[in-house]
This record gives C-alpha cells, sequence and structure tokens, in this order.
C-alpha cells in the first residue's frame, strides 16, 4: 500500500478513527501505559500495521513477527541474564537471527555468486548455490530497527519492554515500516507510554508534512522518473552525453524527493497518532562536503551505525590509522545496506574513500600546529588547505562564495558516483559513464515540462530554511475550512501531475 | 560548521533534531486539548470530503472524481493483488531485486509473452559457420520443434507466398551455399531505431544460420534515439541531415536508411566491430554508400591505422555509388573523414563478412508515420535495394500514426497499401511482411492507462492491406497480448513498457524480437516441410 495512494489515505483514516475512539470511548478512558485501553489501542495499530504489510506480500508477514518475538524475548533474557556471558548469548542470538535473515533474503545470493566468482578466477569452477527468494519490503529499515533496541538493552540503557503489544508496535508501527525513519526504542516507546494527544498545532503539522510529502513524491520524484531517469538507466546508448547527464541530476532530485517524501509522509502521519518520528534529512544537497552530506542524508541510518558501529569500533579515539579504518568500514556498510550488488560495493568504498579524505583534511589543518609527516598525500591535502585558505582571504570561515563553490562540487560527487547507485549492475553503469564523456550534445529527449520540474526542484532545495517554516506556520495558523480547501487544492495539482498508476517509493526495496 | 563536527560523523547525541525530539516528547497535551485538535481535524477532513464530493455532481467532472466504480473497493483491492507491487522498481535495486515470482509474471503478462522474456543463451556467440565444398551434399536444414517453444502467434500469410523469397534464401544460407548471406531490411519508427527488437533478431537468426556481418548503418545519429547495438559507431563534426521523416528535398533523394548525411569537411564518422556482443564481432568487407553529384566532395578513407585512402564524390552525372574496402575477415574499424573539395553526400556504411549467414539491418526513423515512406522516390529507393540485394522487407509502422485521431480506417488502409507496393516495387524478389504496431497508450480522464482507440483501427487496416497486396503480417499488438496491453508490461516486473506508454523497454523489445524470430522461424519450418 503506497503512501501515494487513495487506499492509503482510506486505511490512515480508518486507522485514526479506531485509535482516537478507543482512546476516548474504549474501557478507561483516562489510560495510562498500562491500562486496558492503552492495551486495546497498540494492539489496534498492531493489527492494522500487519494488514497494512501484508498488502504487499502477505508470505512476509512471519518475518517481521519472528524478529518482533525474538527481540522481545532477547530484551527480557537480556534483562533477566545474572552473568555477562548470559547477556551475550541472548544479544548474540539477537543479532545472529536478524542478520541472519538479512543475510538470506538481501545477501546470500550476492556473496554466494561472488565467492564463484572469485574462485573462478583461480581457476575453481563451482556452481554457486543461489536461493529463489524475493526481498521482503523493508528488510533492512525493521531490522536495524529491533537490533538497536536489543543493543541499547544490553548496554543497560534501556529498560526492556514488558508488554508484548507495547514492542510489536514499536517494531510493526506502519507509517514507518517499509522506509523508515529507522526509529530507535529510546524514542518512540516513552512516547507509547503516555496518553496519546493532539493540538491544532500538531493536526497542522501532520497535515502539511503529508502534503509536501506528496508534492516531493509525484510532482518531483515520480515525474523525472518516469519521463528521463528510468529511460536513460535502461538504455543508455539512446541518450546523448548532455541527455545522461541531465538523467543523472534528475536521478539525484528524485531519489531525495522520493525518500524525503516518503518520510514526510510517514511522519505527518504519526503526529496525526500523537508519535512523533526523527527527521531523516536536513537538505543533503547544501552540505560543503561528504562526511556533512552523510550526516545530512538519511540520518537516522548513518546515526544508527555511528552509534552502534563507529563509536563502539573506538570512533576517533583509538589511533589515526583504526580511526580511518572506523570511517571507512562505517561508510562502506553504508553502501552496501543499500544493496547486494558489486556496484554498492564500489559506492560504498567510494563514499568512504571521500569521507577518509575529509578528515585528512582536517587532519592536515590540525598538524600545522605540531609536526608534520610529509607524504604525497599529505601534500596534497596540504595543497589543497592553503589553496582554500587563500581563497577565504585571511577570514576565519569561508565566503559565501567559497561555500557555494564546496556545495557544488560535493553535489557532483554525489551525482556522479550515484551511477553507481542506480544502475543495474556494472555493465549498465559503465554504460552510462561512457555516455557522460561521450561528448555529444543534444537535449531533443528533454521536456520543457521536465526543465521546468527539474529547475524548480533544485531551487526549492536551496531556499532558506525559513521560508518553508514560514509556509508551515501560516498553514497551521489557517482555521480547518481553509486547510481543507488548500489540501484539495494540492489534490488538485498532483491529480494533474501524476504519472500513472502510484510509482513505488524507491526505498521500499531496500 | 565548526572544524571538529566537520570532522566525522559527528559526536554522540550531536543531531540536533533527535535532541528537539527528546524536548517535545516531555510535552504532554491534555485530553481537552486533544479533543479540540481532533475537531479541527475532523472539520478538516469534512471540507476535503465535501470537496472531493463535488466531481460527483456532474459525469463531465469524472477526471477528478477521487474514486468511481469499478476500480475496485479502496484496502480491499490491494489485497487481491500478485505481491508485485515492487515492479518497476527492479531498475533500481542494483541487483536487490531483479524481477518478481514467475507465477506472478504469468499473471501479470499471460503464459506466452512470459515464455519470451527469456533472453536465452544471449551471450554465446554465433558459431562460425563454413560454406559447403562444391562437391560436398548441402545438409538437411530442418527446424526442430523445440525452437518454436514460446511461439505466440504466427505470420499471417494467406496466399503463402509473402514470404516465400525469403525462406528461399534462408534455406540456401542454412544449406551453407558459398556467398548465401540473406538480407533483412526492417523498417520502423522509434521502436526500430533504438535496435531493440531488431538486435534480437539478428542475433537470433546470425546464431541460427551464421552471421554475415552487422548490415547498413546510417553515418551518424540521426535523431535520437536511433543506435545500434553490437557494433562500434561514433561521429563528430557539423553534418548536415536531410531525414525523410522530415521531408524537404525536392528530388525525394534520402538513400536506402531515410537519412542523406551532407558535410563539406571536418567531419568525421568511425564504424568498427565490436567483440563485447556475440554477433558482429567480425567484418571482411565496408561498404560505403553515397551520392556522387558534379560538386562532390572528397571523403578519406583509413581501416585501422592503415593507409589512408581517398574516395571522390565527384562525378558527371547524379547518382547512387558504393565504394568497397576489403579486409581479412577478423575485428577491424574503418574512420571516414570529409576533406572538403566539394560537398560529401553519404547514406551509410555497411559492415558484411563472405557468409553464408544472415544480415540484418535495423532501419528505424524516429517519429516516422507509414506514409512518410511515401516521400521517397521511388526509382531511388529501387536502386538503393537493387545493390543491397534485400531478401525481406519489414515495414514496421503505425505507433505514431495513432495520433491521427481524424483518419479513417481507410486512409490507413490505402497509406499501409502504398507502402506495400512501394517496397515491392523497390524489391520484387524479395519477400515482404507488414508487422503491427506495439500496442499504445494513454492516461484516461481517471489515470487508468488505456489503449488508444486507433491502436485497434490501424491493426485491422493493416491486417486488411497486408492480405490485400499478398504481404505477410505480424500482429504485434495481439501478440503482445492485445487490448491493456500496454498497461500490463508497464506493471509487470520486469518492467517492459516506458511510462510513456508508446515505447517498450529493452526487456520489452526483447519479448517482441523474440516473439517476431519464432513467427518467422515457423513459418520458414512450414516452408521446409512442404517443400
Amino acid at each position: 500500500m503506497l503512501f501515494n495512494s487513495l487506499d492509503y489515505f482510506a486505511f490512515l483514516g480508518l486507522t485514526l478513527a479506531g485509535f482516537w475512539a478507543i482512546r476516548f470511548l474504549g474501557p478507561e478512558r483516562d489510560d495510562g501505559p498500562r491500562t486496558r485501553g492503552a492495551w486495546l489501542r497498540l494492539l489496534f495499530v498492531f493489527l492494522a500495521s500487519c494488514a497494512f504489510y501484508m498488502a504487499w506480500n502477505w508470505r512476509y508477514i512471519g518475518l517481521i513477527l519472528f524478529s518482533t518475538l525474538l527481540d522481545y524475548c532477547a530484551g527480557l533474557g537480556i534483562h533477566a541474564a545474572k552473568s555477562s556471558r548470559a547477556k551475550k548469548a541472548w544479544l548474540g542470538l539477537s543479532l545472529a537471527g536478524n542478520l541472519g535473515l538479512l543475510g538470506v533474503f538481501k545477501y546470500f545470493n550476492f556473496f554466494s555468486e561472488a565467492t564463484g566468482d572469485v574462485l573462478s578466477l583461480f581457476g575453481v569452477a563451482i556452481h554457486a548455490p543461489v536461493l529463489d527468494v524475493l526481498l521482503p519490503v523493508g528488510i533492512s529499515f525493521y531490522t536495524f530497527q529491533t537490533l538497536s533496541y536489543t543493543i541499547d538493552v544490553y548496554r543497560g540503557r534501556l529498560e526492556p519492554v514488558r508488554n508484548p503489544i507495547e514492542f510489536a508496535f514499536y517494531v510493526t508501527f506502519f507509517a514507518q515500516l517499509v522506509a523508515g525513519p529507522i526509529v530507535r526504542a529510546s524514542e518512540l516507546l516513552p512516547q507509547l507510554r503516555r496518553p496519546p494527544w493532539l493540538d491544532r498545532e500538531r493536526v497542522g503539522h501532520g497535515l502539511f508534512l503529508i502534503a509536501i510529502g506528496l508534492i516531493k513524491k509525484v510532482i518531483l520524484a515520480d515525474f523525472v522518473s518516469v519521463n528521463l531517469v528510468d529511460r536513460v538507466f535502461a538504455d543508455p546508448s539512446a541518450f546523448s552525453g548532455t541527455e545522461t547527464i541531465i538523467g543523472l541530476y534528475a536521478f539525484t532530485l528524485q531519489i531525495y524527493a522520493d525518500f524525503s517524501g516518503y518520510t514526510d509522509v510517514a511522519r505527518g502521519s504519526s503526529l496525526l497518532f500523537g508519535i512523533e518520528l526523527p527527521e531523516n534529512f536536513d537538505r543533503p544537497y547544501q552540505a560543503t562536503s561528504v562526511a556533512e552530506f552523510w550526516r545530512r542524508w538519511h540520518m537516522t541510518l548513518s546515526t544508527w551505525l555511528r552509534d552502534y558501529l563507529y563509536f563502539p569500533l573506538g570512533g576517533s579515539k583509538s589511533g589515526e590509522l583504526r580511526t580511518y579504518f572506523n570511517l571507512y568500514l562505517t561508510l562502506f556498510l553504508i553502501g552496501l545496506w543499500h544493496g547486494a550488488s558489486w556496484t554498492f560495493v564500489i559506492y560504498g568504498n567510494l563514499q568512504a574513500a571521500a569521507v577518509m579524505w575529509n578528515r585528512y583534511l582536517v587532519r592536515e589543518r590540525a598538524a600545522r600546529r605540531g609536526p608534520t609527516r610529509p607524504s604525497s598525500v599529505y601534500l596534497l591535502a596540504s595543497a589543497w588547505n592553503r589553496l582554500n585558505d587563500l581563497l577565504r582571504g585571511g577570514l576565519d570561515r569561508d565566503p559565501l562564495w567559497l561555500t557555494a563553490v564546496k556545495v557544488l562540487l560535493t553535489m557532483q560527487f554525489v551525482v556522479f558516483s550515484r551511477i553507481l547507485f542506480r544502475a543495474t549492475g556494472l555493465d549498465n553503469a559503465e554504460l552510462v559513464a561512457s555516455r557522460v564523456v561521450s561528448g555529444t550534445w543534444s537535449v531533443a529527449q528533454v521536456s520543457t515540462e521536465l526543465w521546468g520540474v527539474l529547475l524548480a526542484g533544485f531551487v526549492l532545495h536551496y531556499l532558506p530554511r525559513s521560508w518553508l517554516e514560514s509556509l508551515r506556520s501560516r498553514f497551521v495558523q489557517l482555521p480547518p475550512w481553509a486547510q481543507g480547501i488548500a489540501l484539495a487544492l494540492v489534490g488538485v495539482v498532483l491529480a494533474i501531475f501524476v504519472t500513472a498508476e502510484a510509482v513505488p517509493y524507491i526505498y521500499f526495496q531496500f | 560548521m565548526s572544524e571538529r563536527d566537520d570532522e566525522l560523523l559527528g559526536e554522540e547525541g550531536s543531531n540536533t533534531i533527535l535532541d528537539q525530539l527528546d524536548s517535545l516528547d516531555e510535552r504532554v497535551g491534555s485530553p481537552s486539548m486533544t479533543r479540540a485538535g481532533l475537531a479541527h481535524l475532523g472539520v478538516v477532513v469534512l471540507v476535503l470530503a465535501g470537496l472531493a464530493a463535488l466531481p460527483y455532481a456532474s459525469t463531465d467532472l469524472r477526471r477528478w472524481q477521487p474514486w468511481v466504480e469499478g476500480e475496485g473497493v479502496p484496502i480491499v483491492r490491494m489485497f487481491q493483488g500478485d505481491g508485485t507491487t515492487e515492479a518497476g522498481m527492479a531498475l533500481a535495486t542494483g541487483g536487490a531485486v531483479t524481477r518478481g515470482s514467475d507465477e506472478a509474471v504469468v499473471a501479470t503478462l499471460g503464459e506466452a509473452v512470459a515464455a519470451n522474456l527469456a533472453a536465452d543463451d544471449e551471450a554465446a556467440p554465433a558459431p562460425d559457420v563454413e560454406p559447403v565444398a562444391p562437391d560436398e551434399a548441402p545438409p538437411a536444414v530442418r527446424i526442430d520443434p523445440s525452437e518454436l517453444e514460446g511461439l505466440v502467434r504466427e505470420l499471417e500469410d494467406p496466399g503463402g507466398r509473402a514470404m516465400r523469397p525469403f525462406y528461399e534464401a534462408l534455406l540456401r544460407t542454412g544449406q551453407r551455399e558459398a556467398g548465401a548471406i540473406t538480407r533483412v531490411a526492417h523498417y520502423g519508427d522509434s521502436s526500430i531505431a533504438g535496435d531493440g527488437i531488431t538486435v534480437t533478431m539478428r542475433r537470433l537468426l546470425q546464431r541460427r544460420f551464421g552471421d554475415a556481418g552487422h548490415g547498413f548503418v546510417l553515418i551518424a545519429r540521426g535523431t535520437m534515439p536511433y543506435h545500434h547495438q553490437d557494433i562500434r559507431h561514433s561521429a563528430e563534426g557539423p553534418w548536415d541531415l536531410d531525414q525523410l521523416v522530415r521531408a524537404g528535398r525536392r528530388d525525394h533523394v534520402y538513400g536506402y536508411g531515410g537519412v542523406l548525411y551532407r558535410a563539406g569537411g571536418g567531419t568525421t564518422a568511425r564504424f568498427g566491430t565490436d567483440d563485447r556482443g556475440p554477433v558482429g564481432g567480425s567484418v571482411s568487407r565496408f561498404e560505403l554508400w553515397y551520392r556522387q553529384q558534379p560538386r562532390g566532395g572528397r571523403v578519406d578513407l583509413r581501416v585501422d591505422d592503415g593507409e589512408r585512402e581517398v574516395v571522390s564524390t565527384r562525378g558527371e552525372t547524379t547518382e547512387d555509388a558504393w565504394h568497397t574496402v576489403s579486409v581479412p575477415d577478423g575485428p577491424h574499424r574503418i574512420e571516414l573523414r570529409t576533406i572538403g573539395g566539394g560537398e560529401s553526400q553519404l547514406y551509410g556504411m555497411v559492415l558484411e563478412r563472405e557468409g553464408p549467414g544472415v544480415v540484418y539491418d535495423s532501419l528505424g526513423m524516429v517519429g516516422a508515420r507509414a506514409r512518410r515512406m511515401l516521400g521517397l522516390d521511388p526509382e531511388h529507393f529501387r536502386a538503393q535495394h537493387g545493390h543491397r540485394q534485400t531478401n525481406l522487407i519489414v515495414l514496421a509502422f503505425g505507433g505514431n500514426d495513432a495520433d491521427d485521431v481524424g483518419r479513417t480506417p481507410e486512409q490507413f488502409e490505402d497509406d499501409f497499401r502504398q507502402i506495400i507496393r512501394l517496397a515491392r516495387r523497390a524489391r520484387p524478389e524479395a519477400g515482404c511482411l507488414l508487422m503491427a504496431p506495439l500496442d499504445q497508450a494513454r492516461r484516461d480522464d481517471r489515470g487508468n492507462i488505456v489503449t488508444m482507440d486507433q491502436v485497434p483501427v490501424i491493426v485491422a487496416a493493416e491486417r486488411r492491406a497486408a492480405a490485400a497486396e499478398g504481404c505477410a503480417f505480424f500482429d504485434t499488438y495481439e501478440a503482445m497480448g492485445g487490448d491493456g496491453a500496454m498497461r500490463r508490461w508497464f506493471r509487470s516486473n520486469p518492467r517492459l513498457a516506458f511510462g510513456d506508454f508508446r515505447h517498450a523497454t529493452p526487456a520489452g523489445y526483447r519479448v517482441v524480437g523474440n516473439m517476431l524470430y519464432r513467427a518467422i522461424l515457423k513459418g520458414f519450418s512450414d516452408y521446409l516441410t512442404q517443400s
């Protein structure tokens, strides 16, 4: 069930009605966390969430329920265990169970085939086994979400959840089940234990987010996808170099609008239940470095890996080489999280290399105050930093124009490295890259409407945040009838732009 | 942003938005506040529902009705799918999701179409076919029934003679007669210009009967997305194009491929074999096709890194001409440069081998309607095909004609009859095959993807025209699944049609190519049985 469909809004309306009816009309109306009313409310949304997931493929609901049960028991087991060894055993069980599922359904075939490929280089021919399974929608999201719970319980940062329905709600909440944000238990559970509440501001904010999310999805993401991106990547040789480059920029816009649009609808829908979800994007294309980009893009994934992988490995506190390794591994895994293929392996490596370079630049600047260790990389970093200082013209921080240049350069890295993200394989990526440098200039296949949408999309991304905030405030302050009319107008615009039947969200497949 | 912040992935707990969330979490609203909020939401929903109900007041506003009868009950219909809503996302998965389950694919596309999805052994190279010695008995040619598995639709040839010249040539090729090359000229619109259907045909026929070279290629890329696969081809410089689809030439001379390239000097074009594909890896003869004329310029040709050879396109008379460069059979490339001395007028380059084998010329013209072909000078067209020694002319038009809502069935039929006659006159010795367009769809006022009204009209007109003119007919539209096929192809996983609902994806064109190949092979099998 896609957010950009009538079905979703019918479903959302019914679920909201049931949820709030139980809150005010059900048993023990003044409900606290352990009353029958709260239990019933959570159970109702949990069942609705299961139905929501089963609308895609009922066969895979068992996987989520298995993850839920496993981590519920693991949380209690860790808490009850007397010895450190027993705690570790429970944690190991949770890790093995969750990552095992992810491994089987997402990574097994790739690693099996990759092993076969590598062995064949040494003249060893094996018939790599391949599993005939579909990738369950959202598996990478809910797996990471439940893992954060067990790890936090293990670290003693979180009390285990006693109420199985409360935990099941946390894992399966439909608004963010299939494409995030990846919500920590420490962020969601406290909200479930308080009576849910709404006010005009929350309602207005929620509706505004839903409208913005749909505009991003339908007008920006789907339109450029259907009218250019899909075709460029399906048959690169049919497009000129210029058209291919425009296709890459279009994909950059598409993936942001698609994913952040999903997040907006998820957050807006949750707000109507009185639940706040974390933001997942912070205008990523305004980043001045690749490291900053990853702090602004899919923030709940990068902070997840930071907190549950990078810091436990020692972060930046375990020596220079180790820090670079930690950075490398984290960024590499961010790449591989998206998909099991060589394209994502290379994509992860590229991102890791860029972030390591960012760190090296910072260290070089700091090293000027202490002993230096000249090397070719050091000299390059030094030259880069000195050029930067020169361009700053003696200022402590970058002037606006230099910031703009850095944003532009970072953007180019993001755009062109995403050839690997979007390509269907290495051959496809090579073909797209070869078209980029083909030196052919036609733009005949880029329609006027597409130019307009691309321009509008990027201009909106670079507008000051305060403008959007101001628009949101104005919407929130409108009387309800005016909000209804405004939303209806948005609906009309969406109906004009809608490409065809609802186009699935890109991140559903991860 | 401080340097410290910029250094790493951020400090633990440094996410200001999450910090803000923590502070928001602490707020608790009272029940009365919540009731007010719900009342607010209720009014918004009522206003929205009221406005959404307005279009139901008039059938003219049907386009704006959120739901109409027959679209399935919202929510309930979501449980009636085939579990492949992920369809279409496969392109972005980088391999994570490549296609839906076989059952789901069959459910969406139908068994017959699904059977043609397989790119069976696509990477396998065409075997080398040596001609039989003059004193040797030719091998028997037969089509194994397993080769026809997946046959969706046969060719329609009521007279049984339209394809006979082609089958006769194919039989000689199959018997490995020395130099027996079977040549196919496949004309069409953008569905052909991308070499999707034709590359499938070329690969399958060459793997089955032998690779006699890539065939005819335009000098430079015409209107995008014209391009050929299994060949290296590039062009630079300010080529002027006279295109049949845009007409404009008073002499109606556009060459075998429908485009005439003009240049004084400083332009280049490169053609070469490509060892990355299953066919097209060798060539033994390059042939430049050009227009000789009194003010013709000079062209410089260089094979591989060898000596340059200058070809003058100047002559006392204005007529079509050819220049052949022979090379040892194998991988080669040729570079063509216009070097002034007048205006060179070029049609294209042929890459061929000695045979026996098949050559499949892909001759798509972006934006072409059937009647555009009538802008060709018949005599010139005849000379071109006479030189090419074509054994089969395939005419695949109708997709763009579907936009011509004002044209009657009779006018369409007349268009197709005329282009069949043009082809017949150009090469009476060749077979003739009219190929119906792919299903062409549009969004209706409800946003549903529906077949354009003119498509079945055009297909019927083509069938009548083919029967009347003694040309064979392949009903691509029905082979795809008939009415609504484009919608199903768009929704299938893997996706077989693009979101413009006019073109297939490469996978979709491969399906069409597979279907056409099997139809032709079935016809050939019947011919062998009868003869």
